[in-house]
């Protein structure tokens, strides 16, 4: 060492090249921090959800709902994490294929009559009081031989239309499960709020997302336009979805018992 | 030295009563900060983004350890540095440091800060080769003072040390990483400008 360079050139040297490092961007974090601490407080009230709280590059099981069809895509899978049995993960980049508009119920599995689902999916079905009886009522078996029941209700002059959709509302229903049973992305730029549904920890989801669903022809992908609220209560995961302002879409999950 | 926003004590108080909102409020204001700590460590951006949440879901457990009256940025950086050390024994990765410095980019457009005029490619390259060989302990205290620009005191409690050392072991560091610099390059000639 002796005279080459002084501690003092040194020190100068390691200021100037701090202040020219590049640095990769920060991610956006607390979506995925605040929905894993959500997630794991939930878990710790029912039989665990294994792997819950390590979960960085699970295996992803999936399942159904409605929506518009969106083909395939390669994203970055940035952070995951779930509330019952669906699973949220949050990616950098949206998917780049365009969406095809799907407008039947074909999309929802197999029209059923509200009794019907009640008795076969072996789960009770509940329904928000605050709304009437719904228009359809669907029944779509996962990947898993379970069932997830989706309810609609159709449009009216208090409740405007999901776009995309002929519905106001769609609830879906799922049991508990030891698996996520269907999965979602948001972009880190999704509005992402954890909120509360009655004693419920619950998400609120608003803007463009996308939700994945198994078949036997492989992963379908569905864009979601509506806004979203997701919770757990008494074992089932519920998800409804609704062109309404968060206040009014947490008072009629309120009116589910 | 500490110009912290009032709310920040607030938003600590509401996320220990368990107000994850508040949390991720917190969450946000740091995640910069945490990132880079943990890149500097891990040179990964992918074990830095891992790194730095799992850091960050483990320290709002750890939230009724944390003092009032303490910072909240050293606090956090030093679960932060843990967590993306721990990554790294796992990972095992010796690429070589993957910072790059913003040099050649310079296009005419932005004029570079003085302190960014002031040093040489090659004294850049060569301090990031040195600092790359250098311990973890040694590359830690070097980033969090120069790069980071931690306090002495925030880098203690960054790291975990008494506040006293942070002298003594800095200055063992810059020897160590001095003793990586090639004797042939000079460092002080594009420096010479500046000194006085």
């Amino acid at each position: 060492m002796g005279d080459r360079t002084t501690r003092a050139d040194v020190e100068r040297s390691l200021i100037a090249l701090g202040s020219t490092l590049e640095y990769p961007p920060a991610p956006p974090m607390a979506p995925a921090v605040m929905a894993r601490l959500l997630a794991e407080r939930a878990a710790a009230r029912r039989p665990a959800f294994p792997g819950l709280a390590l979960w960085p590059r699970r295996r992803v099981l999936l399942l159904a709902v409605a929506g518009l069809i969106l083909l395939l895509a390669g994203t970055a899978v940035a952070a995951r994490l779930a509330i019952g049995a669906i699973e949220i993960r949050v990616v950098r980049t949206p998917p780049v294929s365009t969406p095809t508009a799907v407008e039947s119920g074909a999309a929802l599995g197999e029209r059923v009559t509200l009794e019907g689902a009640r008795a076969s999916v072996g789960f009770p079905v509940v329904l928000p009081a605050a709304l009437g009886p719904p228009d359809e009522v669907h029944v779509a078996e996962s990947a898993f031989s379970s069932h997830v029941v989706v309810l609609v209700w159709e449009a009216d002059a208090s409740r405007p239309r999901i776009e995309g959709t002929p519905w106001s509302m769609i609830l879906m229903e799922l049991p508990g499960s030891e698996e996520p049973l269907a999965s979602k992305e948001i972009l880190a730029e999704t509005t992402f709020q954890a909120v509360q549904v009655g004693s419920h920890d619950a998400f609120w989801i608003s803007g463009p997302h996308q939700l994945y669903l198994p078949t036997t022809e492989g992963e379908q992908r569905f864009t979601v336009t509506g806004n979203v609220l997701l919770w757990e209560q008494e074992g089932t995961t519920l998800r409804l979805e609704t062109a309404l302002p968060k206040a009014e879409a947490v008072a009629l999950a309120e009116s589910i018992g | 030295m500490e110009g912290r926003p009032l709310e920040e004590a607030g938003l600590v108080e509401l996320a220990k009563d368990g107000d994850v909102q508040a949390y991720g409020e917190l969450v946000t204001r740091y995640r910069d900060l945490a990132f880079r700590t943990a890149f500097l460590i891990t040179r990964s951006a992918a074990d830095a983004e891992d790194a730095a949440q799992d850091a960050f879901v483990k320290a709002y457990y750890a939230l009724e350890r944390f003092r009032a009256r303490d910072s909240f940025r050293p606090w956090i950086l030093r679960i932060v540095s843990n967590e993306a050390k721990n990554r790294l024994r796992s990972a095992r990765r010796r690429e070589g440091l993957a910072l790059r410095a913003a040099e050649d980019r310079r296009s005419g457009d932005a004029a570079p800060s003085p302190e960014a005029a002031a040093i040489e490619v090659e004294t850049k390259e060569a301090l990031l080769r040195a600092l790359g060989g250098l311990k973890e302990n040694d590359r830690s205290i070097i980033a969090y003072r120069y790069f980071l620009e931690l306090s002495e005191a925030e880098t203690a409690r960054a790291l975990g040390i008494r506040p006293g050392t942070v002298k003594s072991r800095l200055s063992r560091a810059l020897d160590r990483l001095r003793d990586r610099l090639p004797a042939e390059r000079d460092a002080r000639e594009p420096l010479e400008a500046t000194d006085g």
